[in-house]
């Protein structure tokens, strides 16, 4: 009902200014600006297969206690996101930690594992963050244009917390979250 | 005049709502630990060996158990050890199958008057923060066992002292042993509490 309104009023007034014009006196009315914006944003899209959890399996070689040296997951890839001005992508993540476990672990063992966390397919350089790091200059990395395209993202290098020679305590579950953020550069 | 103002607010709602925005996805990352325990073969302490025979896969041979001329134990030690790892809370057992060094081939047959059949030894055992001695007396033919608790994981070196105390015997001090093969089997378990 809106809409109509202002569309009939918009005719009204453009006939009464040609009218007055046929008269021999001007009369003017507008210019009318008709404005917009459309909003800097971004948008996650959706994990294909709807599966959002890096599964590693059994973490520790059954003989020795010592963790797998071939820990590995397949990637997940994000598809459907989108920027519409330039943006960033930021990973972040936390050590994959016993979820049981109480303490401190007893010596000669550990509770957690580092890893890295990667997003590529963003910008020219993959973000990744690697847990226990004193720094991770890598984690934000900057898109100077819209896009829209998939991400993909990956865990590696993953590692006993104070070291390889470490055993893992026992855990009927360790977790960590790796977190992915677009955002517009403000 | 109605209208162009209303299309003037139109438009500056739409600027009042050109706020950035971002987008977070998260993902787990896990796994799981079993629980384990394993013990590896024994291996010798170097230059710990007092009247034993080097290890021959997991068996243990004494040199000489008694004094060939009073007949009486020879003292004896040795010091083994196991490489392992017990990941979780759990208990440790020692096993003497004969409660002591026992005479074979001649089970539940008294000795002749004056000798002894059994020799008794203790086995000291260091694991984490466990520091037993298991003494195994000799008195009577039978499975003996000492089990203690351990609260949390274990790995490193799973630590045995076998020692034998000259003169020792299952009869009084210095008594003679009579003729035959002694035996016993100790055996280590790791095990759930």
């Amino acid at each position: 009902m809106r809409r109509l309104l202002i569309a009939t009023t918009l005719l009204a007034a453009i006939a009464g200014a040609s009218s007055a014009s046929a008269a021999g006196t001007t009369a003017s009315v507008g210019p009318f600006p008709v404005t917009g914006n459309v909003p800097s944003l971004c948008s996650g899209g959706l994990v294909t297969g709807g599966n959002t959890v890096f599964s590693l399996g059994t973490l520790i070689d059954t003989a020795t206690g010592l963790m797998l040296n071939n820990l590995s997951a397949p990637s997940k890839t994000v598809t459907g996101s989108f920027c519409n001005a330039a943006s960033t992508i930021t990973v972040a993540a936390t050590p994959i930690t016993a979820q049981a476990f109480v303490g401190t672990p007893p010596t000669g063992f550990s509770n957690a594992l580092n890893y890295t966390a990667t997003a590529s397919g963003w910008t020219p350089t993959a973000a990744s963050f690697t847990t226990g790091a004193a720094t991770n200059p890598a984690a934000v990395q900057t898109r100077t244009t819209a896009f829209t395209g998939d991400i993909t993202v990956g865990v590696s290098a993953i590692s006993t917390v104070g070291g390889n020679t470490l055993r893992l305590v026992a855990d009927p579950s360790y977790q960590g979250v790796v977190t992915i953020t677009l955002a517009v550069v403000s | 005049m109605r209208g162009p103002m209303l299309i003037a607010g139109l438009g500056l709602s739409l600027a009042a709502s050109g706020a950035a925005h971002a987008a977070t996805q998260t993902f787990q990352v896990g796994g799981s630990t079993p629980q384990i325990c394993t013990v590896q073969n024994p291996v010798l302490s170097q230059g710990a060996l007092v009247n034993f025979r080097s290890l021959n896969g997991t068996t243990l041979q004494i040199d000489q158990l008694a004094d060939p001329k009073t007949l009486s134990t020879i003292a004896s030690s040795a010091d083994v050890s196991f490489v392992a790892v017990c990941n979780y809370p759990h208990r440790i057992r020692l096993e003497s199958q004969n409660n002591g060094l026992f005479r074979g081939g001649a089970t539940g047959a008294t000795p002749p008057a004056g000798f002894a059949d059994g020799v008794p030894y203790t086995a000291i055992l260091v694991w984490g923060p466990v520091s037993n001695s298991f003494f195994v007396d000799a008195t009577s033919r039978r499975l003996s066992q000492q089990v203690t608790p351990v609260d949390h994981g274990v790995a490193g070196s799973l630590k045995i002292h076998l020692a034998i105390q000259a003169g020792a015997s299952n009869l009084s001090a210095n008594a003679p042993l009579i003729a035959g093969n002694y035996s016993d089997t100790l055996r280590v378990t790791v095990e759930p509490q």
